[in-house]
């Protein structure tokens, strides 16, 4: 009873600040309905919290989509942590893969896959078919190690970490991205890795008074630089993150994302850094980058403010044909939008454009520039979540759980459209990952979320299939086969859009790899412009919209099988 | 990740406001009764005779006995310079009956009577000489000194301005135009007129001081301290104590604590100069030795609530933080009507993350004295840094309430609505205080009307610029104000004007990070590459130096031990 009056209080003291003054702009009915237990997703993830405080109990596991059985559906792999010193659980923690059944439930299909990642503290995860066998594999970052998980074409995994040399021992790896930085037609692998915390140079923070003591700030330790591995071809990675100069500056890296900023054809690498300076990583394209983050007004705030870099990502958002950027920070902070100004650089949109204050109450961590509306404009999914758990001791009207945030792009203004989407983006939850998907194929996005400690969440969209869509789901021949890097213009009524597909993205998280366009009300495609990364170009024109298009690299449009959710056909009308 | 940086961003400025950035220095030195323009004006008028019109005697003297035969004029010439000047009288009286057409033994007694403080005789001898030869330089300078001597300064200024129309170059005419000048306070004069006294002020060390004086106060703050480094270790103490609340208001912390140790010996009121010489090691980054020097004074018995204060300040500044909270709690007790121990206890309970023992503070000031505007903006401090926006509106809107004159309650209210989306009561509000000729209220509306989304070009955008040149024309050293219109400048492509705003900037505030990293970019834009990559790497140290110092640092608490 205690405990509904204090959520009450919560919630309404959320709801003071989050929409008392700012009603929400009319706009499309959409709704995020929590549906993760009655598909059957019963994960929990377990932060392993004890009274030490440990730094690595606050970072919350990964969550990713990603179709291992290739059936067209997208599975669900969740990361969890796992037993320290000061935590003892009753059973081993697991990881945990769940199968999309294609009828809006999953099974979990951990212990046969062979994926639990036990004894790993995991947090990141990536999907990538690194071999180019058309199998989609995993890595799992975490502290002190990684795990390469192979995807065997069976349902079952390999861990090939050994083999493969992606251990990244001794790092604490955050967040995991896949891309081709050297154009080779490979994955290489990218890590950032956060701080030097041990068990060993634990320390006390907070007021010494009982259930006062606090999680450290970051900065009380030695920040790491993150790991560039690159791809052999024959199964193995070479380390060059020294050779490379990736691993030239230490920062207490979180997010990270592959993308080519100025679009010059390579791959540059992004890191949000948690209260260092971010990184830019421009490549060079002879296998060398140079760091450029503060050059390109993206190392800082606009007045040169270091903030908590912590979930990062790259879209298009005011379709001007230039990769924006936007990156999430904790509570007091903002939630930062840079924009490409298409000089090499970037200019701080925050107020210009963005939330401003609306979110400087709330910890930001995954994030996502998805059209959830389809309406052509790219919206802005933040999920939100404290660090401490204590915290209401200290800030009384903040709290520990956190509303998600969503704001409706208006033409290129971001708009505050969170109380319109329901109870799946209003409950509270300590959120950490957020993984973009359109599992059902009913060609709006919904979003997986890893909740640190808590139940995972499945936000289903429903509704933003009202408006016209497109899919691309790019096969690489010369490039590498998941089409990382590739750009795409699409034109549609006269109109252009421009997407790339990236590595990376979000917070921890992997996410649908087909490019997902919003089209309105727009009733045909004119043209799709494919610059895949191996510098070949494939053109279609005359599509229908609100279906996938599989394109291969020098075939064009090849047919590809997209199964429909079956027992299902009008989900909006399917409460949770 | 943090928990220790918890203020608001923005709140810095109404935070750092409490030590006087934007309100004036809460620690004031102690100066001497009369000040330093009232005691020379007295000295003027009392004395009949300064030393440097000794010498200006001296000097006409000299003039005089040149032009003369060996004769009864050098022996009362040398009877004067001997410090007999009745016994010079007594041999040029005799003398002029029998010569009344010797203007020069008619001049040379009215030195002597002049020497012998008999200066309405020596002015009748004087003004004989001038009836015959009114160009007569010696008889036209010792009229007007002694007409200073008098009192009597336009009579006096009349015949120096009619000797320097004769004598454009006259060293003791310049020097006692000066001392006219300083009386009247007009320093640039009193400059002009010292400068052409041949180096003559030099040679008093009061008139040296008054010289720098008036250098400080034309707007030469350079050359007053140059000209303070002349004085002479043997100054007496009263000067020494004067160069060293000059050089304390130059900003020259350790030259006015050079000065004030040379004044310690002998200066009257011990306390005073003890208090200034450990207000000047405290403002000189010499906290150890501020309180070295205040202890001492405490343990002498002064028993006074500014001493505790600084004491408390000078504790902090040596990283003492547990008796620096004791010490301006102590001073809270000797004063306790005073909001100012109250305030600087909320600083450091703030500083050292400890927002609850700053509340409880907030809250026994504010039952001694309800009425302080100060305490209801830092109690709005505490409630912004717990995030209690709500209770930290109501309390700026008290403070703003209490005080209409305090333009940084208006500030903080309009920062807090900002910072609860409100962001058009927020510029309503900072508005209507802007048109008030407040120069922060004038920098807020602008970050507001910025922080709203004004896109560059827009009527809001134009807005928020000239609300910003109004505040750098009101208050030209507020580095921020200059940073973010610099900022806006730049935004909007006026490259020029922007890097003029953010040079500026940072002539004034050096680490001012915002200036650094704008004009870092600008000249990223504008190709100066180096010197683009110098301010980048500026940035970037100062960052990593702020990590460097973060990791380092032990969370102290302050105990409540013995709080109220």
């Amino acid at each position: 009873m205690r405990a509904a009056a204090i959520a009450l209080g919560i919630l309404s003291s959320l709801g003071m600040v989050l929409w008392s003054v700012s009603p929400p702009e009319p706009g499309p009915t959409v709704r995020f309905a929590d549906v993760a237990a009655r598909a059957g997703i019963t994960f929990r993830h377990d932060n392993a919290a004890s009274p030490e405080k440990y730094l690595i109990e606050t970072m919350g596991g990964g969550a990713a989509w990603i179709d291992y059985d290739a059936d067209g559906f997208l599975d669900l792999y969740l990361v969890n942590s796992a037993a320290t010193e000061a935590y003892r659980p009753a059973r081993p923690l697991r990881s945990a893969l769940y199968r999309n059944n294609g009828d809006g439930t999953f099974t979990d299909v951990t212990l046969p896959a062979g994926v639990a990642a036990e004894g790993l503290f995991g947090m990141g995860v990536a999907v990538g078919d690194y071999d180019n066998d058309g199998l989609a594999d995993l890595y799992v970052a975490g502290y002190g190690k990684g795990i390469l998980y192979h995807n065997e074409g069976n349902g079952r995994f390999a861990d090939l970490t050994a083999k493969a040399g992606v251990a990244n021992a001794g790092k604490w790896g955050s967040s995991a991205a896949w891309c081709d930085y050297d154009r080779d037609g490979r994955l290489d692998l990218v890590i950032v890795n956060y701080v030097d915390w041990s068990v060993a140079n634990n320390l006390y923070c907070g007021e010494r008074r009982p259930g006062y003591r606090a999680y450290c700030h970051p900065n009380k330790f030695r920040g790491q630089a993150p790991t560039l591995f690159r791809n052999q071809g024959d199964g193995t990675f070479k380390d060059v993150s020294a050779a490379s100069g990736i691993g030239s500056k230490p920062g207490n890296g979180l997010g990270v994302v592959c993308f080519d900023y100025d679009q010059d054809g390579w791959t540059d690498l992004f890191f949000a850094n948690d209260s260092t300076e971010n990184f830019l990583y421009r490549n060079r394209g002879d296998g060398t980058f140079e760091e450029i983050g503060a050059v390109a007004g993206v190392a800082w705030g606009e007045n040169g403010e270091i903030e908590a870099g912590m979930g990062v990502d790259v879209g298009d958002y005011n379709r001007d044909g230039w990769p924006d950027l936007f990156i999430t920070h904790l509570d007091l902070e903002l939630n930062r939008l840079y924009r490409h100004h298409g000089k090499g650089g970037y200019e701080d949109a925050t107020f210009r454009d963005g939330p401003g204050y609306q979110t400087f109450h709330l910890s930001g961590f995954g994030v996502g520039f998805i059209d959830f509306d389809n309406d052509g404009w790219l919206d802005l999914f933040i999920a939100n979540g404290h660090i401490l758990d204590n915290i209401h001791l200290y800030h009384p009207n903040t709290t520990y759980a956190e509303p998600k945030f969503v704001y409706r792009n208006v033409e290129g203004k971001f708009v505050n459209f969170t109380s319109r989407l329901g109870d799946g983006v209003l409950r509270p939850r300590v959120s950490r990952a957020a993984a973009f998907a359109d599992y059902d194929n009913d060609g709006d996005l919904d979003v997986a979320v890893n909740n640190n400690g808590q139940e995972a969440e499945l936000l289903r969209n429903d509704g933003g299939n009202r408006n016209h869509w497109l899919q691309l789901h790019l096969i690489g021949t010369r490039s590498n086969r998941d089409a990382v890097g590739a750009r795409v213009l699409l034109w549609a009524d006269g109109q252009r859009w421009v997407a790339e597909k990236v590595g990376g993205r979000s917070y921890q998280a992997a996410h649908d790899p087909r490019l997902h366009f919003g089209l309105g009300k727009r009733e045909t495609v004119e043209r799709v412009e494919i610059l895949w990364p191996s510098g070949a170009r494939d053109v279609i024109e005359g599509l229908r919209v609100n279906q996938v298009v599989a394109v291969k690299e020098g075939a064009g449009r090849v047919p590809v099988a997209v199964p429909q959710l079956r027992l299902r056909s009008a989900k909006a009308d399917d409460g949770p | 990740m943090k928990m220790c940086k918890r203020l608001l961003k923005g709140f810095e400025a109404v935070r750092c406001t409490r030590f006087g950035q934007y309100w004036g220095q809460r620690s004031r030195l102690r100066t001497p009764q009369p000040s330093v323009g009232q005691t020379l004006s007295i000295s003027l008028r009392a004395q009949p005779l300064l030393k440097a019109t000794v010498v200006s005697f001296s000097v006409a003297i000299a003039v005089v006995v040149a032009q003369q035969r060996p004769s009864v004029h050098r022996e009362a010439a040398e009877r004067i310079q001997r410090g007999d000047p009745q016994g010079a009288v007594a041999l040029l009286e005799p003398h002029i009956k029998g010569n009344p057409t010797d203007l020069r033994a008619q001049t040379l007694l009215g030195m002597a009577l002049s020497a012998a403080g008999r200066l309405s005789e020596a002015n009748e001898s004087f003004r004989r000489v001038l009836q015959v030869d009114a160009q007569f330089v010696p008889a036209l300078q010792g009229l007007a000194l002694n007409e200073i001597a008098l009192g009597r300064t336009a009579e006096a200024r009349h015949y120096l301005e009619q000797l320097l129309r004769i004598a454009p170059t006259n060293p003791v005419a310049h020097l006692a135009m000066g001392d006219l000048a300083y009386a009247g306070k007009d320093f640039r004069s009193v400059v002009a007129h010292y400068d052409r006294s041949g180096g003559l002020f030099k040679t008093d060390p009061r008139r040296l001081l008054n010289y720098a004086h008036a250098l400080a106060e034309s707007n030469q703050p350079d050359s007053a301290r140059a000209a303070l480094g002349d004085l002479p270790a043997e100054a007496e103490a009263a000067v020494q104590f004067e160069a060293g609340l000059l050089l304390a208001r130059l900003g020259d912390y350790p030259g006015a604590a050079r000065r004030f140790e040379r004044a310690r010996g002998n200066y009257p009121d011990r306390y005073a100069v003890e208090y200034n010489l450990a207000l000047a090691y405290e403002k000189g980054n010499q906290p150890a030795e501020a309180v070295r020097v205040l202890e001492h004074l405490a343990g002498s018995g002064h028993n006074k609530a500014e001493l505790y204060n600084l004491l408390g300040h000078a504790y902090r500044g040596a990283g003492r933080i547990q008796e620096a909270y004791e010490a301006f709690r102590k001073a809270a007790t000797l004063e306790p009507g005073d909001e100012a121990n109250y305030l600087d206890l909320i600083a450091l309970c703030l500083d050292q993350n400890n927002p609850d023992l700053a509340s409880e503070i907030a809250d026994i000031g504010l039952r001694r004295r309800p009425d302080s505007a100060r305490l209801w903006i830092q109690k709005g401090v505490v409630y912004a840094w717990k995030g209690l926006m709500e209770r930290a509106r109501e309390a700026f809107a008290k403070a703003a309430e209490l005080s209409k004159e305090m333009g940084l309650a208006h500030v903080a209210l309009g920062l807090t609505l900002l910072q609860m989306n409100e962001n058009a009561a927020a510029i309503e509000l900072l508005r209507q205080r802007a048109q008030q000729d407040d120069y922060l209220a004038q920098w807020f509306l602008a970050e507001a009307l910025y922080r709203s989304g004004a896109p560059p070009g827009s009527a809001e955008e134009q807005e928020a610029i000239q609300a910003l040149e109004k505040s750098v024309r009101s208050k030209p050293d507020l580095a921020p104000s200059r940073a973010l219109l610099g900022k806006l400048l730049f935004r909007r492509g006026d490259l020029e004007g922007a890097a003029a705003q953010l040079e500026r900037a940072l002539r004034i505030a050096p680490d001012d990070v915002s200036a650094l990293y704008q004009l870092a970019q600008l000249y990223a834009k504008t190709g100066d590459v180096a010197r683009s990559r110098e301010l980048f790497a500026r940035v970037s140290k100062m960052k990593a130096d702020e990590r460097e110092q973060f990791t380092g640092q032990g969370l102290e608490q302050i105990r409540r031990q013995g709080a109220r």
